[in-house]
């Protein structure tokens, strides 16, 4: 189905933690929040492959279920944001007029915050929590998969098949959703890809500030923070849940890229450079 | 005088030029400019003109996917506002259109049976026979059971136009707008379209708008013909008398343009026509035609010319035949 | 320069080119003769052979899809085939000239039509800026462009289908062609301007002495046009005749059926 290997690699490693995150209760050697202060930052060993952290809970552990706080906010912000922004941008495009100046306009003005800033403050006003976190990356996120819909919807609008479908004399409901609709989510497909990516990202940043997960939960972007303080005495702490943030990263654009090259063959090579 | 079951009167539609940070109208674009037109029952209508004339415009808003700006429709004796508070699907069952291109007009995600299905859902006409009235229409148009379950992508440019014309006609409209039916097909195949269409009128009684710019195909499928130039009807007469009758300045320098297919009637004999159509957001006083006229005088460039009955059932817009 | 003596000839072309399901003959052995002032005309359906023909003279056929060339295209003694990539600079664009059917997508969009004509003189002719550009608005008048000198700073995208084509044949003319090969070029526009650019290409072919290799599918533009026909089906020339001797007592089968496929043909037409 690919060209290249790398799509399949990037599947493969998010296959992997997929499964790490699923299966981390029996997977795990130890209890994530098992604490053991006497073996504080102690090294990677025969018991600890990956070392332990501050309180010298077995860091292989915390990585695992780290992957499901990860993977369960990549995708609950991307399905959340998909939904809402694939049917704003639908109406907005097929609709146009007054409909379509409002949506966008306030497309424009989001646009224009700095994302993770905007982030940052909503958690800070609504509390840290994962679920707020959800909220508050999905407050920006809709907005590149209404402004990539719409886009499509305008294209895709004026081709004769949807025309035609207008003089058939079918609602514009029935055309949107049987016509234009599985026209324009080849791109959406891509982008969603690209978003959970981001979304990883954003949220081990908001955790990395102490704004995600409350303290003490296993996610990744927490203990990459937690190792900073230690981070010359005990670089493993910090190391391994980077290495995790940039796999899983690095597996989503691969498999966006994949998606893209394979749905839309008019798209660049994009990032792979 | 026949029942018309499409009139037109002064009917317009412009499109505003914006341009500039605030997005303000620098200039409206006339495409459509007070067309009145009547089409008769039973009858097979020919629309021609070059491109930039309005003939596509005016079928989109005969079939409504465009607004008029001035003027109004009727279709069936109805208005077009009238219409408009009736359901969609009441407007489509009367009306009907086949696109230019076969290629871009059929959704390349559907089955045949869909495309065909649908418009039976559609219009509440699927009792049980689904599938058989779709097979029936198919074997109509020239195509076989067998296509039912291809997807579009697997047939021909001319088998696809005949499954535009088979979704247009399964519900068995009372008017068709066929716009450009057979231009983005080989020439052989051009006419085994046009006979199917012409078939499928008889069969059917049905109402034909049939949009072209190929002049010679038109004279022989069409009972009147009505040339447009600059979003305006200059010309209306039947059409079998289009190619010796024809006698707008216009109509008879596109005549002259054609080329013919004896190389003993060179156009190097011919006058042509100067110059080009005019850009559609260019105002040209009087007759929209005057500036590439070889036969302009005076009230030309400042009085418009109405379109008159110069002779039964020949009417034309142009001051040489008002003048009387 | 005798009539009968070709200016280009060419012998045995044959061309394959590697399609998706293996090699494919695109030319199986095409022979045509091109005299000084005469109009040749190659028709056919789509997939016959006749545009690669015409690339082929011009060297324009890349590898891939080209697989395999051979036969002769002498021009001038020398045999436009197996000649180097920088002698048949020399030879394209100089003496041998060319024109598209889509004119939009051989102007640069970014350039003036007046710089991209000026700078094709200047090639040509080693000539300053200066008359360079006056060079380019003697072209435009003679190919009919109203107000030349004002057209020369328009971008392609401010003229119209029928002035980008002018533009086209203006470009060609920079470099007193021998031979002009037109692809399609009125396919795209209207009748009416389409007429116009017949007559165009035909006045200057006579007045330039030009051979004119004239490439279409409509039989009816040949007909204004072409002094001698040849018929192209699946690579091969399949007939060649006078113009008038084609469209009035036509040998070949395919050509007979070609001849009946014209709209309007038989009904014949009395010019008003």
């Amino acid at each position: 189905m690919f060209r290249s290997i790398w799509p399949y690699i990037g599947a493969g490693i998010i296959l992997l933690f997929a499964i790490g995150a699923i299966l981390a209760p029996w997977l795990s050697p130890y209890d994530p929040y098992e604490i053991h202060l006497s073996e504080q930052l102690a090294g990677p060993s025969r018991a600890h492959p990956l070392g332990q952290d501050a309180n010298g809970s077995d860091i292989l552990s915390r990585l695992l279920y780290g992957a499901r706080i990860s993977l369960a906010v990549g995708l609950s912000v991307v399905a959340l944001t998909a939904v809402v922004g694939v049917l704003l941008g639908l109406v907005s495009g097929y609709y146009g007029g007054w409909i379509d100046t409002l949506l966008m306009r306030l497309v424009d003005i989001l646009l224009a915050f700095p994302g993770l800033l905007l982030a940052i403050a909503l958690v800070a006003v609504l509390g840290p929590s994962m679920r707020n976190v959800v909220i508050a990356l999905a407050v920006l996120g809709w907005v590149s998969f209404a402004r990539l819909v719409r886009g499509q919807v305008l294209s895709v609008r004026e081709r004769e098949f949807v025309l035609a479908a207008r003089t058939s004399g079918q609602s514009d409901l029935r055309i949107m959703v049987v016509h234009i609709l599985p026209n324009v989510l080849s791109p959406v497909i891509v982008q969603a890809t690209f978003g959970i990516a981001g979304v990883i990202i954003s949220e081990s940043s908001l955790s990395f500030l102490g704004l995600g997960a409350p303290p003490g939960t296993p996610s990744w972007g927490a203990m990459l923070s937690q190792g900073k303080q230690v981070l010359l005495d005990a670089p493993h702490v910090s190391i391994f849940p980077g290495l995790a943030i940039m796999l899983v990263v690095l597996a989503f654009n691969f498999v966006g890229d994949g998606l893209r090259d394979r749905l839309d063959p008019r798209g660049g090579s994009g990032r792979r450079g | 005088m026949r029942e018309s079951i499409l009139q037109l009167r002064g009917v317009g539609k412009s499109f505003a030029e914006r341009g500039g940070v605030l997005r303000r109208e620098q200039r409206r674009l006339q495409v459509l400019d007070g067309v009145d037109l009547a089409i008769h029952s039973g009858e097979v209508f020919g629309l021609a003109g070059e491109s930039g004339c309005g003939k596509t415009t005016l079928a989109r808003v005969v079939m409504r996917l465009l607004a008029p700006t001035a003027g109004d429709l009727r279709l069936a004796g109805i208005d077009y506002g009238e219409w408009a508070r009736r359901p969609r699907r009441a407007f489509y069952r009367q009306v009907q259109m086949v696109f230019q291109d076969p290629y871009a007009s059929l959704n390349p995600r559907l089955r045949v049976h869909r495309i065909l299905g649908e418009m039976l859902t559609i219009h509440g006409l699927a009792n049980g026979d689904r599938r058989r009235r779709c097979t029936r229409m198919l074997e109509q148009v020239g195509l076989t059971a067998d296509d039912l379950d291809k997807f579009p992508h697997e047939f021909s440019g001319g088998q696809r136009q005949r499954i535009a014309i088979a979704r247009a006609l399964i519900i068995r409209p009372r008017l068709l707008v066929a716009d450009e039916p057979v231009s983005a097909l080989d020439l052989a195949v051009q006419q085994r379209i046009v006979d199917l269409l012409g078939t499928m009128q008889r069969k059917l009684a049905l109402t034909l708008l049939f949009i072209s710019h190929d002049l010679h195909l038109m004279t022989e499928f069409c009972d009147r013909i009505g040339v447009m130039y600059a979003g305006r009807l200059v010309e209306i007469l039947p059409g079998r008398r289009l190619i010796e009758g024809g006698r707008h300045p216009y109509v008879q320098g596109l005549l002259n343009s054609i080329p013919i297919a004896d190389p003993r009637q060179r156009a190097a004999k011919r006058p042509l026509l100067e110059g080009e159509v005019p850009a559609p957001g260019a105002h040209i006083p009087g007759c929209a035609f005057h500036p590439r006229c070889p036969q302009r005088f005076a009230p030309c460039d400042h009085l418009r010319p109405e379109l008159i009955e110069a002779a039964p059932g020949h009417w034309i817009a142009c001051h040489l035949f008002s003048a009387t | 320069m005798t009539a009968s003596e070709p200016l280009l000839e060419i012998r045995d072309l044959k061309i394959r080119f590697q399609g998706e399901a293996g090699p494919l003959n695109i030319l199986q052995g095409v022979d045509l003769k091109l005299l000084a002032g005469e109009t040749v005309g190659l028709v056919g359906a789509s997939g016959s052979g006749k545009s690669v023909t015409a690339q082929a003279i011009l060297g324009l056929l890349k590898r891939p899809p080209l697989l395999e060339i051979s036969g002769q295209i002498l021009y001038e003694g020398s045999d436009l085939v197996t000649m180097s990539a920088g002698q048949l600079r020399q030879v394209r664009g100089r003496r041998i000239a060319y024109i598209f059917q889509e004119p939009m997508s051989a102007l640069n969009p970014v350039f003036t039509v007046g710089e991209q004509i000026a700078e094709m003189v200047v090639l040509h002719e080693g000539l300053g800026r200066r008359s360079a550009l006056n060079r380019a608005a003697d072209l435009f008048a003679e190919v009919g462009l109203p107000d030349p000198r004002r057209r020369l700073n328009n971008y392609p995208h401010e003229l119209s289908g029928g002035q980008r084509q002018r533009v086209m044949i203006a470009m060609a003319l920079s470099c007193s062609p021998q031979i002009l090969i037109a692809d399609e070029p009125t396919t795209a526009l209207d009748v009416t301007i389409q007429a116009q650019i017949l007559r165009l290409l035909k006045r200057l072919q006579v007045e330039r002495r030009m051979a004119l290799l004239f490439i279409t599918h409509d039989l009816r533009v040949m007909a204004e046009i072409a002094d001698r026909l040849a018929v192209m089906q699946a690579g091969r020339i399949v007939e060649e005749a006078g113009i008038e001797a084609l469209f009035h007592a036509p040998q070949h089968a395919y050509t007979r059926q070609l001849l009946t496929l014209i709209p309007g043909r038989g009904g014949g037409r009395v010019v008003p």
